[in-house]
């Protein structure tokens, strides 16, 4: 009976251990954050997604002129990280959400917002939340660019 | 003894109450003389300091501030009205493109997971390469074969491009074809054939007008927005349309003649898809028709 116990206690130590040394490795790799400033969402709607990706699961969607703190991280040997990603995200921090938005859809300045313009005309569209989904769907869809400045 | 000492007590109290009431009296009537002078010199001094208060210029004070609320109330009656303006033309082609995608998003089925093909780069190189500078482009990508490709009608600063996945896989077309085929809608777009036809003198109206203190109208944005299906559905675009657009790219490609012989190669094979395959049957309705542009481009034998 004694055997079984210390052999149980022995169990439950080296996997209490393991967790610890599993803490341990996460926050060596966890980077710093700090605040670069704040932006503004620039689109009718969008999302923020868990990663930069745009099939990442959806945290949360913003609606235009939506402010948004954008954040740097910074590695432990010194390295600073803001863009991530191929189509070039953001790491913003939006209420109690922490996720990632394309950074061209972020503005230094407040935008002039169509349905903030048009505010009337907008709420007369009856768009149900449905619609609004699409809508912030729609921007993670789109596949953009811009031909360039005559050189 | 007691009595007496009652008595005096009582006549003295008397004699005092009456000499408080009197005193009270008197200064009663002084105050009220007092009031009744000051009065009299209040209104009396106000003609007097009239003209020294219209040269201190409270008079022009009060008009300023009148002024002032007047103009704060016609800026927030302006204010208001503006919630209520429809947007102008200028304004109104993107946001209206877009309503009609989202209404149509279970339809044209465009909310997918696709590989990322980068074909942005490819058709912003080639505008480049025709001295287009400066356009703003935005691709969606549709998992249906409902619609091949089109342009919608956009804001004058970008170009908003619906394109099928289903079919580029199956005409297994290149970058460069993909490229041509959104410059084909690029042009119809620019000349204004999708936008004038959704465009009536109703519509024309309406957009750049306020329906303040009126019902909106709901129905005619509905209305309009069914004439995108039928543009895109049913309709299309007309012979005369069709051979105006393949001129103007003709022209435009004929400088590089391997572009030009791509787009031509292109032509055949989506006349090869239409004829052949029963999907796409209704693409020569709407885009008439792929073997008349071949017609169109290629050049007339000459007998000598």
């Amino acid at each position: 009976m004694g055997r079984i116990l210390f052999f149980l206690m022995l169990i439950f130590s080296t996997v209490e251990a393991a967790d610890v040394a599993g803490s341990a490795v996460t926050s060596s790799t966890a980077m710093k954050k700090t605040l670069i400033g704040v932006r503004y969402f620039s689109e009718m709607m969008g999302n923020v997604h868990q990663n930069p990706s745009r099939y990442s699961q959806v945290l949360t969607t913003i609606s235009c002129n939506h402010p948004v703190k954008v954040m740097k991280e910074t590695s432990k040997d010194g390295k600073e990280f803001i863009l991530y990603g191929e189509e070039k995200w953001n790491l913003v921090t939006v209420g109690p959400y922490v996720g990632y938005v394309m950074a061209d859809y972020l503005t230094d300045k407040k935008n002039v917002c169509f349905e903030e313009e048009y505010s009337k005309f907008f709420d007369g569209l009856n768009l149900d939340i449905n619609d609004l989904y699409y809508w912030a769907r729609l921007y993670d869809q789109y596949v953009q660019g811009k031909s360039k400045v005559r050189q | 003894m007691i009595k007496a000492k009652f008595f005096l007590l009582i006549s003295l109290m008397l004699f005092g109450t009456g000499n408080l009431l009197r005193a009270g009296e008197e200064t009663k009537t002084e105050s009220k003389d007092i009031i009744e002078k000051e009065g009299s010199k209040d209104l009396l001094d106000f003609s007097s300091i009239k003209d020294i208060i219209k040269k201190d210029g409270l008079e022009d004070e009060l008009k300023k501030k009148q002024d002032e609320k007047r103009k704060y109330l016609d800026d927030k009656k302006l204010k208001d009205m503006k919630k209520y303006n429809v947007p102008n033309q200028d304004v109104f082609w993107s946001f209206f493109s877009e309503l009609w995608l989202v209404k149509n998003a279970t339809i044209l089925k465009w909310d997918i997971h696709k590989p990322d093909f980068e074909l942005e780069k490819a058709f912003t190189a080639f505008l480049e390469s025709q001295g287009l500078y400066e356009k703003k482009i935005k691709i969606l990508l549709l998992d249906s074969a409902e619609i091949a490709h089109a342009a919608l009608p956009s804001n004058s600063d970008e170009y908003i491009f619906i394109l099928s996945l289903p079919f580029i896989r199956t005409l297994d077309l290149s970058k460069v074809e993909i490229s041509l085929i959104l410059f084909e809608d690029f042009i119809r777009v620019k000349r204004g054939y999708f936008k004038n036809y959704v465009l009536d003198k109703e519509f024309e109206n309406f957009l750049g007008s306020n329906f303040s203190g009126k019902q909106f109208d709901k129905k005619i944005i509905d209305n309009h927005l069914k004439k995108y299906n039928q543009v895109l559905f049913e309709k299309g675009f007309s012979f005369q349309e069709q051979f105006e657009t393949t001129k103007e790219i003709d022209v435009l490609l004929k400088s590089d003649l391997k572009i030009w012989n791509t787009y031509l190669t292109l032509l055949e094979k989506i006349d090869t898809l239409t004829k052949n395959n029963s999907l796409y049957k209704k693409y020569s309705q709407i885009y008439p028709s792929p073997e008349l542009q071949l017609n169109w481009l290629k050049p007339k034998n000459t007998i000598l």
